[in-house]
């Protein structure tokens, strides 16, 4: 009879836990995860205590870090965010239709609002100035990687006849948001150009990453960054529908 | 923080995926659940900072039972035992920690977690007991149903472990 010992088991698994060569450990996906896993925790728990106190947000995302705007004074947590009520325009005054403030960079976030003219318009605001900002339109159209700052206090973007799209007055439209942290490897305007070690496929220039390669495809430098902190705000306005519209 | 939980990881890392396949036996799953594991201790990292080890066990241990009621729930581990055991090859030390080997595979996963972390890890009962969630009694339980279950294997019929000291 042959007898099985502490030591036999303890063989067992050592020679059978041996391998030639794993995968490294990837401590930087680690740490994306992680980050992701704490801001999904904190909105959850966000959530709940907005429930309890019967806050006015009716929307409650499943994903990112979003609290609805209600349209009231901004409270010191969301300073340099704030979303005036109406905001002046080359067609006239316009006023606040949609928003909300996000407190997480790096994610894809959409938001879906009813237009009540044709010239309606998106502004943007960014407690981080230095944040990058990519919108797409309605038609599906990227506007310039920006940062923040440049997009000034007023609407960046203001539809007319023209450009709205033949449902705008009939259905709901949405926006696709995607902004960065501002230490995100983004390039210079120019980096193209004169790019030493240029790697088309991966968009990549020396490093940071090509703008025209960010446009067509902001999920890759998102996958890169990862999400992180970080407070903006979408505000959409428009003008009061005209009687009999 | 980061510095030191990317030296952790570093040092740990080989370990943990290998007590992750003995948990699994499949690497590609235990990469996964190790890195599971770890981004979950990566969140709480400050908390277990000083002492990271039993956090990380027990993560490794629950999240491994949790895929299994999910994925495995009524599968048979299929590995094939070793030929008849028969003739004296069976003496040799390789066949019989092979037929050893397949018959630890058919544990529940509890048991072979417990006995996993106590005689691949070397932690002591206590210790086992911290990252199964339960008493040391019950890690005692654990530990000496599957010695019995391993005594009683077909494939280890006519062979007998030790007591467990």
């Amino acid at each position: 009879m042959t007898r099985f010992t502490e030591d036999d088991l303890r063989a067992v698994f050592c020679e059978n836990s041996v391998r030639e060569a794993g995968s490294p450990p990837r401590v930087s996906e680690i740490r994306r995860r992680g980050t992701r896993s704490r801001l999904r925790r904190r909105v959850t728990a966000g959530a709940a205590v907005a429930a309890l106190a019967g806050a006015a947000a009716t929307v409650v995302p499943l994903t990112g870090a979003m609290v609805a705007w209600s349209g009231e004074t901004a409270t010191s947590s969301q300073a340099g965010v704030e979303l005036p009520r109406t905001l002046e325009s080359r067609y006239g005054p316009v006023s606040l239709i949609f928003g909300q403030t996000y407190r997480s960079v790096g994610e894809r976030e959409r938001i879906t609002f009813r237009p009540t003219s044709v010239h309606t318009g998106v502004a943007l605001r960014c407690a981080d100035p230095k944040a990058w900002v990519l919108v797409r339109d309605t038609k599906g159209t990227w506007n310039d990687l920006t940062p923040c700052v440049r997009l000034g206090r007023g609407l960046q973007v203001q539809y007319e006849e023209r450009s709205v799209t033949p449902d705008w007055l009939r259905a709901p439209q949405s926006l696709e948001v995607w902004v960065f942290p501002a230490d995100a490897p983004i390039g210079s305007p120019t980096t193209g150009d004169r790019c030493a070690l240029a790697d088309r496929r991966a968009g990549t220039c020396d490093g940071p990453w090509d703008r025209e390669a960010i446009t067509a495809m902001p999920e890759r430098l998102a996958a890169a960054t990862g999400p992180s902190r970080g407070l903006w705000s979408i505000g959409v306005y428009d003008q009061e529908p005209r009687p009999g519209s | 923080m980061a510095d030191g939980f990317a030296d952790y990881v570093g040092q740990r890392h080989e370990r943990l995926c290998r007590t992750a396949y003995l948990l699994t036996r499949d690497w590609q799953a235990a990469e996964d659940l190790v890195q599971t594991a770890l981004v979950k201790a990566w969140t709480a990292w400050r908390r277990i900072e000083a002492d990271p080890d039993p956090y990380v066990y027990r993560i490794l241990v629950n999240t491994h039972a949790s895929w299994w009621r999910r994925r495995w729930r009524g599968e048979v581990p299929t590995e094939a035992l070793p030929e008849g055991p028969a003739g004296p090859d069976f003496e040799t030390g390789v066949a019989r920690r092979s037929a050893l080997w397949a018959a630890v595979g058919a544990l529940p996963p509890r048991q072979r977690a417990a006995l996993v972390l106590r005689y691949f890890d070397d932690l002591t009962p206590q210790q086992v007991a911290d990252a199964l969630g339960c008493s040391v009694g019950s890690v005692k339980k654990q530990l000496s149903r599957a010695l019995a279950r391993l005594r009683v294997d077909p494939a280890l019929h006519d062979l007998k472990l030790e007591v467990l000291r």
